[in-house]
């Protein structure tokens, strides 16, 4: 597995800068492609324990999806959604981003998914500002769905606790 | 008897119908089952199980595709129509029928994907390149 090393997700999306497009910041984790052309250095390894290893590189082989990866015509997945994905993982803490799965859907989006026991959550990002969240313990007749806005941050810890049974 | 050849018509409840898994994601092998994202589609392809073999349905597909099989009946219960009709881009495939999703302005789009995805047996695992 490739490992990412890197600064700071914040710094990577940081829209502070008026040169800078968060977009163009976002290609920085891709050290392979973007790091000589970019120039960027300063890289600082993370801790070998550090959860956001694991989801960045899922990340990373995600954005790498090319037209018709599912055989059936899906088309690559939305640079957007990639990036909301990669603010919001920014927003979790190690605890929270244990057990996560990012996995493809065919619509060019991307779902979230934390399994723990008999409980799991799905986090569908529907656009760049909104999800689609699935509760799931059918052993205790919890089927829940619903849509939130991406920038309801507590409401999402909210459905991480319940997931992780913290 | 319908005639496979070329009507269209609906899958019969008790057939079983095998769904292509062409990304390895949708497979937790940890967890032992298919993600619901394998069906987030309003229309997807099958196979109809006696109408062809795992191999032959493997064929159609790259290398490492995995499979997976679902009752018709029980998928049609939770919305999930399955309609025997020829793929265009394989007409040679007597075998293939679409999936439609019924519910499609439902507000439980995830849940009926997830209780699909929970009633599939895996036959096996994707291990795309």
């Amino acid at each position: 597995m490739t490992i990412i090393q890197t600064q700071s997700t914040q710094s990577l999306i940081d829209t502070k800068s008026e040169e800078d497009t968060p977009l163009q910041r976002w290609h920085r984790i891709d050290v392979h492609k973007q790091e000589s052309r970019l120039g960027f250095t300063g890289y600082q390894p993370f801790t070998p324990n550090d959860n956001r290893i694991n989801v960045y590189n899922m990340i990373r082989e995600l954005q790498a999806l090319e037209t018709n990866w599912d055989q059936c015509g899906a088309p690559p997945i939305d640079p957007k959604i990639i990036l909301a994905v990669l603010i919001l993982v920014n927003d979790l803490s190690q605890n929270q981003l244990r057990n996560l799965d990012i996995v493809p859907i065919a619509n060019g989006t991307l779902q979230l998914e934390w399994d723990c026991g008999p409980r799991s959550l799905e986090i569908e990002l529907e656009s760049c500002s909104s999800m689609r969240y699935l509760k799931w313990d059918p052993g205790h007749d919890i089927e829940e769905e619903g849509v939130l806005p991406l920038a309801d941050k507590q409401s999402i810890f909210r459905l991480i606790k319940w997931v992780l049974d913290d | 008897m319908p005639d496979p050849l070329n009507q269209t018509h609906e899958v019969e409840n008790h057939e079983n119908a095998l769904r292509a898994l062409t990304h390895n994601d949708w497979w937790k092998e940890k967890e032992k089952r298919i993600s619901s994202a394998a069906f987030r589609y309003p229309k997807f392809s099958v196979d109809i199980e006696s109408l062809t073999t795992t191999q032959i349905t493997l064929s159609h597909f790259h290398e490492g595709t995995g499979i997976a099989k679902f009752n018709v009946g029980k998928a049609r219960h939770i919305h999930f129509d399955t309609i025997h009709e020829q793929d265009p881009l394989s007409p040679e495939n007597k075998a293939h029928a679409h999936v439609y999703f019924r519910k499609t302005n439902s507000q439980f789009k995830k849940k009926y994907a997830r209780k699909l995805a929970d009633m599939c047996s895996m036959l096996i695992p994707p291990t795309l390149p």
